[in-house]
C-alpha cells in the first residue's frame, strides 16, 4: 500500500474550477431565496435582534421609579424637584413622609431611587453655603443603581451650579467632562457593539446550510462528483456573505435611524470592516460546522461557542476581563466590538483600527483555508 | 474486459470489520447485484469503489483506475445514486439536473440537450418545472437515476435504488436498468430484495462483511445450496412447525401457509417426515422437492457460518 501517494493529492485540493464554483453559488442563492426561514435569518433578523438586544442591554431606556422625602419644603427644594421631574428617565412615584416609608417603598420594589432633602437646604443655598442632599439607590440591581445615581448626581450638581450662577457665590467646583459620549448614553456605546452579536446570525445560517446538506445526503452525492472542497466551501460562503452584507446594512440602518447613534467614521470603512468581520465569523463557524453531522448540533455549537460567549466576553457589557482575555480574543466579535465603537463613537480611521482588522483578516484566511483542508470529501 | 476488479478488499472501523477480505469482478455491460441485509457492508464497499472511503487493505480497480491511489480520477466516469434520496427538494426537477450537470462540467446547449434526453428516458418531461419535493416517490428515484446518467457514465453505481418504492415503479426502474445495460453501461446495484437479485446477470451475496457466493443467480442456487429444499403444505402449519423444528433439519421457515425445509438428502426422508407430521395431526397435503430460491440459499449460507 502506497499511502504517501494518496496523501500528496491533498496539495491539489485547493485547486478549483470557476464553472463548478459558479454552479454551487447559484444553487446556494436559490436555497436561501426559497427557504423563508433562512432568508429571514440572514437578511432581516440582524436588524430585529439589534432592536431587541439594545433594549435588553441598555440601561438608559427604562424609566426608573423615583420618590423623594422633602424635609425642607422650601422654594429651593421645590425648584430642584421640579427640575428632576422634567427628566425623561425618571418616573415620579410621589412624595413620602419619612425615611421608613422610603425604605419600605424600595423594599417593595415600588421605587428604585430615592432623594432626601435635609432641613435647611434652601437656607444654605441662599446663604451660599455648601449643602448636601442624599441619594438612595437599590443595590439589588447595581448597574442601574450606579448609572442612575451617577446621572442624578450630575443633574443635581448642574442644577446647583445654575442656581449659583443666578445667585453668585464662590463654590468649589469639579467639572467632569466625558468625551465621545457626553451624556453617557449607554445605547450609543451598546448599539454599535451589538452589531458584532447580530452579525453572527448569517454564520448560524451557513452552519445550518452545511449540515442540512449532510442530513439530506446530497453531501455524499456531491462527494462522488468532480466538485472539489475549495469549490464547495467557497460556493457556500459567498452567497451567505452577500446576504450577510444585506443583513448588516439593515442593522446599521436601525442603529443610525432608530437609535440615532452617530456614525463619526467613514461609512466606507464601516462597510469594508463589516465585510472582514462577516468573512471571519462565516469562516470560523464553517470550520466548526465541518465537524458536525446534524443541523441541531450545529445550531447548539454556534449558540454555545459563539453567540453566548460573544455577548458576555467580548467587551460589550463590561470591559474584557483579564481572566477571560484569551477566550475573548479568540472570538471574532471581540475585535469587531473595538472596530464598531471606534468607528461610530470616536470616528477612528481604519489605520487606527489596524490591530483588530488584521486579526479579523487572519481569522478569515486561516479558518477558510482549514475548512477547505479538513472538509471530509471522503465520506464515512 | 472487467469494469470492476476487487481483490482482498478490507475496511475496518476500529475493531469492527465492515468489509472482510472480499474479491470479485464485474464485467462491462452487465448488471451486477450486491445482495445482503442492512449493515452487511454493501454501502461501505460502494464508498470504497467510488474513492470516497480509503480501504484498510486490498485493491480496487474501477474502469482501470486504481481508486485506492487515485480516488479523484473516477468521479467523472461513474454515476452514483446514494441510498438516501439526495436531490434538493427546494429546487425544481430542471434545476437539480442543471446543477448536477454543471458539476460534471456540462453547460449550455450540450447540457440542455442531455437534460432533455434523460428526462425523456424516464418520462418526466411534463414535470420538469415542478419542485422536486412535490414528486411522488417512484418519480424521485427515477429522477435521481436520470441525474446520475447526465454525464454518460460508463459505470452506474446504485445503492438500494428501489428501497421503499412500490412494486410497479420497481419494475419500471428495472426496465430502465436493462435498457442501460443494453447500451453498454455497467450497472452495480445493491439490494435486499430477492426478486431484484434474481434479475441481475451476476450476483454477490454478502453477509457481515463476508462474501458468501458470487455468480449468476441460477449457478449460485445450484452450487451453494447444501441439500434440497422441500415445500410442505399442510392443513395446520402451526402444528407442523414444532414437529419439523424437532426433526434435525438445516432450515425450517414459514412462508405464509407454506413451510420450506432444507437439509442434506431430504429426498430420502420424505416418508419419515410425512409420518411424523401425520402422527402430530398436521394434516399433510403435500411434500415436494422444489428448486431453491435465492432466499433459501441465503438463509442456508448464513446459518452454516
Amino acid at each position: 500500500m502506497d499511502r504517501t501517494k494518496g496523501e500528496r493529492r491533498d496539495s491539489i485540493w485547493l485547486a478549483m474550477s470557476i464553472r463548478r464554483l459558479g454552479a454551487i453559488i447559484r444553487k446556494e442563492f436559490r436555497h436561501i431565496r426559497r427557504d423563508r426561514r433562512l432568508f429571514f435569518l440572514v437578511t432581516v433578523s440582524p436588524a430585529i435582534m439589534l432592536v431587541a438586544f439594545a433594549y435588553l442591554f441598555s440601561f438608559d431606556t427604562a424609566r426608573i421609579p423615583f420618590a423623594y422625602y422633602d424635609r425642607d419644603r422650601s422654594a429651593e427644594s421645590r425648584q430642584l424637584l421640579m427640575a428632576l421631574a422634567t427628566d425623561r428617565e425618571l418616573r415620579f412615584v410621589g412624595e413620602v413622609a419619612s425615611y421608613d416609608d422610603l425604605r419600605a417603598a424600595m423594599q417593595a420594589g415600588r421605587i428604585r431611587l430615592g432623594l432626601v432633602i435635609p432641613p435647611g437646604f434652601g437656607a444654605d443655598l441662599v446663604a451660599g453655603r455648601t449643602t448636601t442632599v442624599q441619594l438612595l439607590g437599590d443595590g439589588s440591581d447595581p448597574i442601574t443603581a450606579a448609572v442612575q445615581m451617577a446621572r442624578l448626581t450630575g443633574m443635581i450638581g448642574e442644577w446647583g451650579q445654575a442656581y449659583r450662577r443666578l445667585n453668585p457665590t464662590p463654590p468649589i467646583d469639579v467639572r467632569a467632562l466625558v468625551w465621545f459620549n457626553p451624556f453617557l448614553r449607554s445605547s450609543h456605546s451598546m448599539v454599535p457593539a451589538l452589531l458584532a452579536i447580530v452579525l453572527i446570525l448569517p454564520g448560524m445560517a451557513v452552519a445550518l446550510a452545511l449540515t442540512r446538506e449532510k442530513e439530506l445526503g446530497s453531501f455524499e452525492s456531491l462527494a462522488a462528483t468532480p466538485v472539489r472542497p475549495a469549490e464547495y466551501i467557497l460556493g457556500k460562503l459567498i452567497p451567505y456573505l452577500v446576504y450577510g452584507l444585506v443583513g448588516a446594512a439593515g442593522a446599521v440602518a436601525v442603529a443610525l435611524f432608530w437609535f440615532r447613534v452617530p456614525l463619526r467614521g467613514s461609512p466606507l470603512d464601516l462597510a469594508g470592516m463589516t465585510l472582514f468581520y462577516l468573512l471571519a465569523t462565516l469562516g470560523v463557524i464553517t470550520f466548526v460546522a465541518g465537524f458536525m453531522a446534524t443541523q441541531s448540533t450545529a445550531l447548539r455549537a454556534v449558540l454555545l461557542l459563539f453567540l453566548v460567549p460573544s455577548v458576555f466576553l467580548s467587551g460589550i457589557l463590561l470591559p474584557v476581563d483579564p481572566q477571560t482575555r484569551l477566550t475573548a480574543e479568540s472570538l471574532p466579535a471581540t475585535h469587531f466590538v473595538v472596530i464598531a465603537r471606534g468607528l461610530f463613537l470616536k470616528g477612528q480611521s481604519w489605520q487606527a483600527l489596524g490591530r483588530p482588522l488584521f486579526i479579523l483578516a487572519m481569522m478569515a484566511l486561516l479558518s477558510i483555508t482549514f475548512s477547505i483542508l479538513t472538509l471530509r470529501k471522503r465520506v464515512g | 474486459m472487467n469494469a470492476v476488479v476487487v481483490e482482498h478488499l478490507t475496511k475496518r472501523f476500529g475493531r469492527f470489520v465492515a468489509v472482510n477480505d472480499i474479491s470479485f469482478t464485474v464485467a462491462r455491460g452487465e448488471i451486477f447485484g450486491f445482495l445482503g441485509p442492512n449493515g452487511s457492508g454493501k454501502t461501505t464497499t460502494i464508498r470504497m469503489l467510488l474513492g470516497l472511503l480509503p480501504p484498510t487493505s486490498g485493491q480496487a480497480r474501477v474502469l482501470d483506475v486504481d481508486v485506492v491511489r487515485h480516488p479523484e480520477r473516477i468521479a467523472r466516469r461513474v454515476g452514483y445514486m446514494s441510498q438516501k434520496f439526495s436531490l434538493y427538494p427546494d429546487l425544481t426537477v430542471e434545476e437539480n439536473l442543471r446543477f448536477y450537470g454543471r458539476t460534471y462540467g456540462l453547460r449550455g446547449r450540450a447540457l440542455a440537450r442531455r437534460q432533455d434526453e434523460v428526462l425523456a428516458l424516464i418520462g418526466l418531461e411534463a414535470q420538469r418545472r415542478r419542485l422536486t419535493a412535490a414528486l411522488a416517490g417512484g418519480w424521485k428515484q427515477k429522477l435521481a437515476l436520470a441525474t446520475a446518467l447526465l454525464h454518460r457514465p460508463e459505470l452506474l453505481v446504485l445503492d438500494e435504488p428501489t428501497a421503499g418504492v412500490d412494486p410497479i415503479n420497481r419494475r419500471e426502474f428495472w426496465r430502465l436498468l436493462y435498457g442501460l445495460a443494453g447500451e453498454g453501461v455497467t450497472v452495480f446495484v445493491t439490494t435486499h430484495y430477492m426478486d431484484e437479485a434474481e434479475q441481475c446477470h451476476r450476483l454477490a451475496l454478502i453477509h457481515n462483511g463476508v462474501l458468501l457466493a458470487v455468480g449468476a443467480p441460477d449457478v449460485i442456487k445450484q452450487t451453494h445450496m447444501p441439500g434440497q429444499v422441500v415445500e410442505v403444505l399442510c392443513a395446520r402449519p402451526r402444528v407442523a412447525l414444532p414437529v419439523l423444528r424437532a426433526a434435525d433439519l438445516a432450515e425450517v421457515a414459514l412462508y405464509g401457509e407454506r413451510i420450506h425445509i432444507a437439509g442434506p438428502n431430504l429426498e430420502h426422508r420424505l416418508d419419515e417426515l410425512r409420518a411424523r407430521l401425520e402422527a402430530a395431526g398436521a394434516g399433510v397435503i403435500a411434500l415436494r422437492v422444489i428448486p431453491p430460491s435465492l432466499e433459501d440459499v441465503f438463509i442456508a449460507q448464513t446459518s452454516t457460518r
